[in-house]
């Protein structure tokens, strides 16, 4: 046990210090925007149409669900609320940021634990060239402007889902505009705020982690497997967690 | 050669390395080793596998930290990063650790861009040189995984020599070289040692190496320096340890692997 939170804390510690000196190393990509430029269009294209796929898919669920629910009752016409609200708040910003953890994360890891264990980081070293110069800052920086994109792309697909559904299953039978516009009475401001917010938290988050992990690093193929899952692992637990105190922090000040 | 024509001319690093201690858990694998090594000068380190080159090199590289006894460059605390930034030091790894996904040209480009060194016509241009020296013409486009063993060896080293450095170490420059590559490979420590006047550190197995080109040898065994002198001696040397590394006797009837398990039993 003690053990345990021995290894916590030194892996926290690694991480804040890796990221101050990656915030401090932004402004070099100046130098070299190129770097930043490929990771934004990596990032954007291996997660933008699983996102809109799979947003598509709970939204309609959503839509499914409460419909269901909501038919005994007689107040189907409220899905747009509903639907519209959770995917604001709650599953854009979430199914975004483990999708971000499944397709940018892993593969994060995998390239920085491979340069670790195939000693180009000590290479990178004895150039006195940062590590969190060419690996971690582009990759912040590019995870912090696509990621309010994705966060939205994501809401709309949700939304989109649950309106075709709420339209087209027979025992629901709730018009697009009637679903519109509960939707749009319902969703505020400060709720696609805190969806955006929510979402941007996630994803810096979830690439520190993942950076950090594949820096720490050591020994053959298997460790870059083994870091590889601990990434995955870490960065769900840390989304799943964390979305909690989020949520209420975001809840009370917005 | 003209890449060694041009060649800038380097304030060579002197490197005192004090009763260097390292052990990894249980294992000692530097047990105080003391040396020196003279600005300009070429070094030899040689020893059998295992012994603990590699990881004396990279407490001199400032990748490790003594546990006792220091490493100096120039007086300075080897361990320090600050070191590495007032005195230019560069290493040759031995697998060349070359960014695997960055081409050859952009391998070599790295520090000189990253540090603005140069402009992108004068990079080129050293690029250019630094290839040819190497008989690398021609390799710019291609990544790492497109070249053989030999072409890595060599561009790792031409990556090192981009920097400019004024203390050069060589892990294993020749092993996995055929003959006359390595022969090669030793004729170019020599020439850009000659030609920039940098200091040079090399670890090798490789006698013909040490013989050729070293200024002086040490023989690393067991954690310790057996030997420290010139390549000469260490061949007359009549210690039975030098001579037992030196020429080993294959002896099939009361092989090594039984003397050690008998050795280890009594």
């Amino acid at each position: 046990m003690i053990q345990f939170f021995k290894n916590f804390l030194e892996v926290t510690g690694f991480t804040l210090v890796m990221t101050v000196r990656a915030i401090r190393e932004i402004p070099a990509i100046r130098i070299r925007p190129v770097r930043l430029v490929d990771q934004c269009l990596f990032m954007g294209n291996a997660t933008v149409g699983l996102v809109i796929l799979l947003s598509f898919a709970i939204g309609a669920v959503l839509a499914l669900q409460t419909g269901y629910s909501m038919r005994d009752l007689g107040v189907t016409e409220y899905i747009g609320s509903i639907v519209g609200l959770s995917m604001v708040r709650e599953l854009g910003p979430v199914m975004t940021a483990i999708l971000v953890v499944g397709r940018i994360g892993s593969a994060t890891t995998a390239e920085i634990s491979s340069m670790r264990v195939y000693r180009e980081i000590d290479a990178l070293q004895t150039m006195n060239i940062p590590p969190e110069r060419l690996l971690v800052a582009p990759r912040l920086l590019a995870i912090a402007l696509i990621m309010p994109f994705l966060t939205l792309i994501s809401i709309v697909a949700g939304w989109a889902g649950g309106a075709v559904v709420a339209a087209n299953v027979s025992w629901i039978h709730l018009s697009q505009m009637a679903y519109f516009e509960k939707l749009v009475h319902f969703v505020n401001n400060s709720a696609v705020w805190q969806g955006v917010i929510k979402g941007e938290f996630f994803g810096i988050s979830v690439i520190l982690i993942c950076c950090a992990i594949g820096l720490r690093a050591s020994g053959g193929p298997r460790q870059i497997g083994e870091a590889v899952t601990k990434a995955v692992v870490v960065s769900i637990i840390f989304i799943l967690f964390t979305d909690y105190f989020v949520t209420d922090v975001l809840l009370s000040i917005l | 050669m003209s890449a060694l024509e041009n060649s800038v001319r380097l304030v060579p690093v002197r490197v005192d390395v004090e009763n260097l201690k390292k052990s990894f858990g249980d294992k000692v694998v530097l047990a105080g080793v003391s040396f020196s090594v003279k600005p300009g000068e070429i070094y030899a380190i040689m020893g059998p596998s295992g012994s603990g080159k590699s990881v004396l090199l990279r407490h001199i590289i400032g990748l490790l930290a003594p546990d006792s006894g220091r490493v100096l460059i120039e007086g300075a605390d080897a361990s320090d990063p600050e070191t590495h930034r007032r005195f230019v030091t560069a290493i040759v790894f031995q697998d060349g650790a070359l960014f695997n996904s960055m081409s050859v040209y952009e391998n070599l480009a790295l520090y000189p861009r990253e540090h603005r060194i140069a402009d992108r016509k004068t990079i080129d241009a050293r690029i250019r040189d630094v290839l040819a020296l190497l008989s690398l013409q021609g390799a710019e486009k291609l990544m790492p995984s497109e070249l053989s063993g030999g072409m890595k060896k060599r561009v790792a080293v031409a990556r090192a020599l981009m920097m400019q450095p004024q203390l050069l170490l060589y892990d294993e420059p020749t092993s996995e070289l055929d003959p006359e590559l390595g022969a090669a490979t030793a004729e170019l420590i020599a020439a850009v040692s000659a030609a920039t006047g940098l200091t040079s550190i090399v670890v090798t197995h490789d006698r013909e190496l040490a013989r050729g080109i070293a200024g002086r040898v040490a023989l690393l065994k067991n954690g310790r320096i057996a030997y420290e002198g010139t390549p000469a001696g260490l061949e007359s040397s009549p210690e039975a340890e030098v001579q037992a590394f030196l020429h080993p006797t294959i002896d099939i009837s009361n092989p090594r692997f039984r003397r050690n398990a008998q050795a280890e039993n009594e």
